[in-house]
């Protein structure tokens, strides 16, 4: 083979390999857990409102911690360590859910305008810019929240023209933006 | 008329040159594009993936670790040894500069 043939034949076996296991993937129990507490928390605002603080609290902190454990417990037995990209994930989403409650409460207490349903669509905007931050600065796999994030923003100011059920709707668009990239992952068969 | 191709074989001289001898082999090739995606990737990873036998990977990423574009740190998992590889600094510029040298070149021969 001459050499540019050569060459263009390793790009493609290159290409192959990289395609089959260029990096640590998600477990994907992660994001269905995460579209269920969505669906779940939203949909007990428009049915249960006293339960869904409860749901939202209780899962959140369960579902970052569960996820966080579930990476790292199982990238090293797949043949990956990557944990500064754990803990960018971590402060990512965690620090970030933690700053926009943060955030919204300050904001409440300052401006009683924003309480109640305004307040949570502002953090559902602020949740979308999360997601879009996730896509610009995270891996392969998540580079597709580059234009969920403003999916979810668009939504939460949509949904403000919904007579009813509004936050099961934005539950379900949020679940179904987490829940797409999975898909994405599973890998096309290439003869190996 | 006549400019246009010299150009082309002077552009394809320049890259050849850049070719880094140490990359040209595939094994060797392929673990550097996979260790430039992650932090670090064990050795029966690499192995698996690029569809290699131990003792020749091993050959291979030791010579890259004499480059020192990669590094190898070792650890034990449930009293296994396990090697952990990674791309240093000159190795992500290595791998850089030949793949730009590769891509030019398979663009000039049209492939």
């Amino acid at each position: 083979m001459t050499e540019p043939y050569q060459m263009a034949d390793d790009l493609r076996f290159i290409r192959k390999v990289v395609e089959r296991g260029g990096g640590s993937k998600t477990p994907k129990v992660i994001p269905y857990y995460w579209a269920a507490y969505v669906v779940a928390g939203y949909t007990l605002i428009d049915f249960a409102p006293h339960w869904a603080n409860w749901v939202f609290a209780i899962g959140g902190i369960g579902g970052t911690l569960g996820s966080v454990l579930l990476c790292i417990l199982l990238a090293k037995p797949g043949g990956y360590a990557d944990p500064e990209r754990q803990r960018r994930m971590t402060l990512h989403w965690f620090g970030g859910m933690l700053l926009v409650l943060a955030a919204m409460l300050g904001l409440a207490k300052v401006m009683p305008r924003l309480r109640g349903t305004n307040i949570a669509e502002l953090a559902v905007v602020f949740v979308g810019v999360m997601y879009y931050l996730s896509g610009v600065h995270g891996s392969a796999t998540t580079r597709y929240f580059m234009w969920a994030g403003p999916l979810i923003m668009a939504g939460a100011v949509g949904v403000g023209f919904l007579p009813e059920y509004r936050w099961t709707a934005i539950g379900v668009l949020i679940a179904v933006c987490i829940i797409l990239p999975v898909f994405r992952q599973i890998p096309k068969p290439d003869g190996h | 008329m006549v400019i246009k191709p010299d150009i082309q074989g002077q552009q394809a001289a320049s890259d050849v040159a850049l070719l880094n001898p140490l990359l040209q082999h595939r094994s060797r090739l392929g673990a550097m594009v996979l260790l430039s995606v992650q932090n670090a990737v064990s050795f029966v990873r690499l192995r698996e993936l690029l569809n290699e036998t131990d003792g020749n990977l091993g050959a291979q990423l030791r010579k890259l670790e004499e480059a020192d574009y990669v590094v190898v740190r070792k650890e034990f998992s449930e009293r296994k040894p396990v090697s952990w590889y990674s791309i240093t600094r000159s190795g992500h510029a290595a791998l850089k500069t030949h793949l730009r040298a590769m891509e030019s070149l398979i663009k000039a021969a049209q492939l």
